[in-house]
């Protein structure tokens, strides 16, 4: 029973009810009759005369079938359901699963799985509050909304018109499904209610609502503490198809620049061959597509795994000089449309500038084979006497390079430096390591991706201690080996060796290292990054340092304000897949725009078939059946108001009409 | 039911000729004012012989038996049952409820028939009309050429107003008829005052009969158009009482009407009161010549 349902029935009865009465009394015209005595009638009336409008009321049963009638008619309005003698928790935390996957339109009438889930929870929270009479204690309710992280819609509280409106408040993501946040976050607020005289007691065993399709990442690291259970009631099909975009780029060629070469990757995750276009456009225009249809082979069992078939196309080369998004788009679309599209965001054809400020025999070999657009040698005193000059000279090139002693100013400009520490707020050098090795490092940090580092030996290293606007990317058994921060205006990776105090040189590592680190460096100047974001990453770019009105514009959505800090634009995270348009100002108020694509690559997230199991603390959870009890009893109310209006009529015609026919119907 | 207009429509001729034969039974020797054809204890100058006692001075040597004096030579005198006339008096409810359902011509018509009684008899019969709480009195009729003036005069009564039957009994028993026998003549339907009421009439020496005459719709009321939403009026005191008819309603009053009946029959009873009830639907002649006969109030 909905709340306008409710409401509906209740002022319909209201609405009927008095007038029925009042017509009743108004029109009941009692015959005068003179009697010997009303002796023998009236010591039965004194007996009911304490109400009057009662005693009527019992005289009449035609007027009270037209009541009850009545009454039935507006409970049937109000839609009640009959759910059983469910057990009824006292605390419950919903937890609305709005992660990528539930975007999924295979519910009834083409509705999203989000939508499902909505109308579940609502229902279940109605059927919590509803019962009238025979309710017991309102049971509180959490609303907990999850995909990578998990954000509470509504504190544990009674009130349904709160929990309605925060149920439908909820926006579906592309992220993936993480359980563990929304679980840590439903405890972390178990002890709390937002109804300021709750009569529920906050130690209360909490149970577990979870509204999700079954397709989570970290279902297997989840457990339930003893206190706890969960319900799961299943969203979706088990046998919804879905084939898209598994991965997809654009690289320049090296010839020309001009020339892009475009690639993708088609995955079916349905148990049924399918067949898929890709086509490439910017702007709307069309620049290279599949000649055929592909033809994508069915998921495959290998062992427990499934393996979704796969094909992948290189696209005939075309021509973009300019910076460009590139959207690769897989036809026809399925129920699952957040991977039929995918975003490359592609660099203009400016080639990189470096400067090198020192020097180191391997590095300069390195670089030399890197083959940057433009490459320049400075000494270091050279470099102090420009910036005594110029203190922006470093923001001249996408990277510096320096090997050594740095530079006294590194406040500005993208630096990549090896050797001793400079003066930059936030390190704190403290002499010479000595010999030390890599202890541990973050692979996920993009200048040391694939960069195995186990066999690194520096053999001089500077020691350093550092502070909150520095991180170590790579530590040392004694000290932080790389590290990364903000320099104030600019930006800096320092590693705390030469190269040639290193065995680093003669380690594959150290080109990738090297030229992953060129490509961040310069992704932070002008020169935009043709990476793509997963969701629910932050958007991060290097802005110039002049950049007025800077805003950013996510799919779908309108501008909003960037927050920027140290010379770096941040925005986030970013929940939806697409692109999102950055826009800016500069210092000669020419309008800039950059492009970061957000792509949903996740297979997890892709692979839509709603799960038959949980696999939860070692035990299989299967989904919820209370759905199906659910029985509509306003058809049946309404049957019983026909019949009740029938039996009226008889009794009128055999009973009021023949009894007295010389009478008129006093109703 | 319309108003008798006519003498013949209270008493036809039929009617005069059987009650010529019938008397009416008192169950107590009474003592009337003046000779009459009824036996009274009295011992004195009748003609039916009652006893012997011996003579003593001053009484009447006409009564003595010389026939005993000569054979046993002491006085003795005979006594004689003395006979005095009987005192009836027919008392009507003429409050407004009698007019409900034919009750006050049923009244009339008995009143008629028994005051006739009365007369052929040489009874010393008064009429009476109890009315709100005083009576209207016809007294000093005897003899059958006052059957004419008792008509007449039960046909000017109407029954209209209340009635407090208390006061009104204690008004009409107290007049000077003397002691004898009353017939009170009503529905009985009164709220209060009805055990006072009779008891003032035994208390004076009265041998009353009360003939209860009830109306069909007082006994029936669903079978005589009661049915439906009402108001009811109080023919006696026009209070209104609001009802709708129903089936436990009609139970409830069948009961509780009843019970009333019950509580005069018991009343009747401690009082040696006779109680006849009737319905307005009666046969009078069979009334008259049987029902009253056998219950032993005529002969």
């Amino acid at each position: 029973m909905t709340l306008p349902a409710a409401l509906a029935g209740s002022l319909l009865f209201l609405a009927v009810i008095v007038p029925l009465v009042a017509l009743y009394f108004l029109r009941l015209r009692r015959t005068q009759r003179v009697v010997s005595s009303s002796m023998p009638w009236r010591q039965q009336i004194e007996d009911l005369r304490a109400n009057t409008f009662f005693q009527r009321l019992r005289a009449s049963h035609l007027l009270l079938l037209q009541a009850l009638l009545l009454l039935l008619l507006a409970i049937a309005v109000m839609q009640p359901m009959m759910r059983g003698w469910a057990f009824q928790p006292q605390r419950m935390v919903l937890l609305m699963d709005c992660s990528a996957s539930m975007s999924t339109l295979d519910g009834e009438g083409g509705i999203s799985r989000l939508a499902q889930a909505k109308r579940a929870a609502i229902a279940r929270v109605e059927a919590m509050q509803g019962g009238g009479l025979f309710a017991n204690s309102v049971p509180e309710v959490m609303v907990i909304s999850f995909a990578q992280t998990a954000q509470v819609c509504a504190p544990f509280t009674s009130r349904s018109a709160l929990l309605r409106s925060a149920i439908e408040s909820i926006d579906i993501t592309d992220e993936r499904t993480l359980l563990q946040p929304a679980l840590e976050l439903s405890r972390a607020h178990k002890l709390t209610s937002a109804d300021e005289s709750t009569a529920v007691p906050l130690n209360t065993p909490l149970v577990i609502e979870l509204f999700s399709d079954g397709k989570i990442a970290d279902i297997a690291k989840v457990s339930l503490r003893t206190d706890e259970s969960m319900v799961w009631t299943r969203i979706g099909e088990v046998d919804t198809a879905n084939a898209g975009i598994a991965a997809a780029g654009c690289e320049r060629a090296n010839e020309d620049a001009a020339q892009v070469l475009a690639f993708a990757a088609i995955r079916n995750f349905g148990k049924a061959p399918a067949s898929r276009m890709v086509t490439v456009r910017s702007a709307q225009n069309l620049l290279a597509a599949s000649a055929a249809p592909l033809q994508l082979p069915s998921l495959t069992l290998r062992g427990v795994d499934q393996i979704p078939g796969e094909r992948r196309i290189v696209f005939p080369e075309f021509s973009i000089a300019g910076r460009a998004l590139m959207q690769f788009e897989s036809s026809p679309h399925d129920a699952f449309r957040g991977d039929d599209q995918a975003f490359v965001a592609l660099r203009a054809t400016q080639s990189l500038r470096l400067a090198v400020v020192g020097s180191d025999p391997s590095l300069d070999s390195l670089l030399d084979a890197l083959s940057p657009g433009s490459l320049q040698h400075f000494d270091r005193d050279t470099v102090e006497q420009l910036q005594t000059h110029d203190p922006l000279w470093a923001d001249a090139f996408d990277a510096v390079v320096s090997v050594g002693k740095p530079p006294t100013r590194m406040t500005h400009g993208r630096w990549l430096h090896f050797g001793e520490i400079p003066q930059l707020p936030g390190l704190n050098p403290f002499g010479e390591a000595g010999r030390d090795f890599a202890q541990s490092v973050r692979g996920e940090y993009p200048a040391l991706r694939q960069c195995n580092l186990n066999e690194l030996i520096a053999l001089r290293a500077n020691r350093l201690a550092i502070q909150s606007n520095w991180q170590a990317v790579v530590e040392g058994a004694k000290s932080p080996l790389v590290i990364a921060g903000s320099t104030g205006a600019g930006f800096a990776l320092l590693v705390t060796f030469v190269p040639g105090d290193s065995n680093w040189p003669f380690h594959r590592s150290f080109v990738n290292f090297t030229a992953q680190a060129l490509d961040l460096l310069a992704s932070m100047s002008d020169v935009a990054s043709d990476e793509s974001l997963e969701p629910g990453a932050m958007i991060r770019l290097r802005v110039p340092e002049i950049a007025n009105n800077l805003t950013i514009t996510p799919p779908g959505e309108t501008a909003q304000p960037m927050q920027r800090r140290d010379g770096e634009a941040s925005w986030g995270p970013a929940r939806r897949a697409g692109a999102y348009r950055i826009n800016w100002r500069d210092a000669k108020d020419q309008a800039a725009e950059r492009w970061v694509a957000v792509n949903l690559m996740d297979e997890g997230e892709c692979d839509i078939a709603a799960a038959t199991q949980l696999p939860l603390s070692g035990e299989s959870l299967q989904p919820s059946a209370r759905d199906a009890a659910a029985l509509d009893l306003w058809p049946w109310i309404t049957v019983l108001a026909i019949l009740l209006l029938l039996a009226e009529w008889w009794l009128y015609h055999h009973f009021i009409i023949a009894a007295s026919p010389d009478e008129t119907d006093s109703t | 039911m319309s108003e008798p207009a006519r003498v013949d429509q209270l008493l036809d001729a039929a009617m005069v000729a059987a009650l010529d034969r019938l008397d009416v039974i008192s169950r107590r020797q009474l003592r009337g004012t003046r000779d009459g054809e009824r036996r009274s204890r009295r011992r004195g100058q009748g003609m039916e012989f009652a006893d012997f006692r011996p003579y003593s001075p001053g009484d009447d040597l006409r009564f003595v038996d010389w026939n005993i004096y000569g054979r046993m030579e002491r006085l003795f005198l005979r006594i004689f049952l003395e006979e005095e006339d009987l005192s009836l008096m027919v008392a009507v409810d003429a409050s407004a409820s009698m007019a409900i359902g034919g009750k006050f011509l049923i009244a009339q018509r008995l009143a008629m028939a028994l005051g006739y009684i009365g007369l052929v008899n040489q009874h010393r019969v008064t009429l009476a009309m109890l009315k709100e709480d005083s009576c209207e009195r016809l007294a000093g009729l005897r003899g059958r050429r006052k059957a004419a003036a008792a008509a007449a005069w039960l046909l000017q009564r109407q029954a209209q107003g209340g009635l407090r039957f208390e006061s009104a009994s204690r008004a009409a028993s107290q007049g000077r008829q003397g002691r004898g026998l009353a017939i009170v003549i009503s529905d009985f339907l009164m709220r209060e005052g009805m055990e006072r009421g009779l008891q003032s009439w035994v208390g004076r020496g009265w041998d009353v009969i009360a003939l209860q005459v009830l109306a069909m719709e007082d006994i029936a009321p669903s079978t005589h158009g009661i049915t439906g939403d009402l108001r009811l009026i109080d023919a006696e005191d026009a209070s209104e009482t609001e009802v709708t008819i129903s089936d436990a309603l009609l139970r409830d009053h069948r009961d509780r009407l009843q019970a009333h009946n019950a509580t005069l029959r018991g009343l009747c009873t401690r009082r040696g009161i006779r109680h006849i009830a009737i319905d307005t639907e009666v046969d009078l002649a069979r009334l008259l010549l049987e029902t009253l006969r056998h219950g032993g109030i005529l002969r």
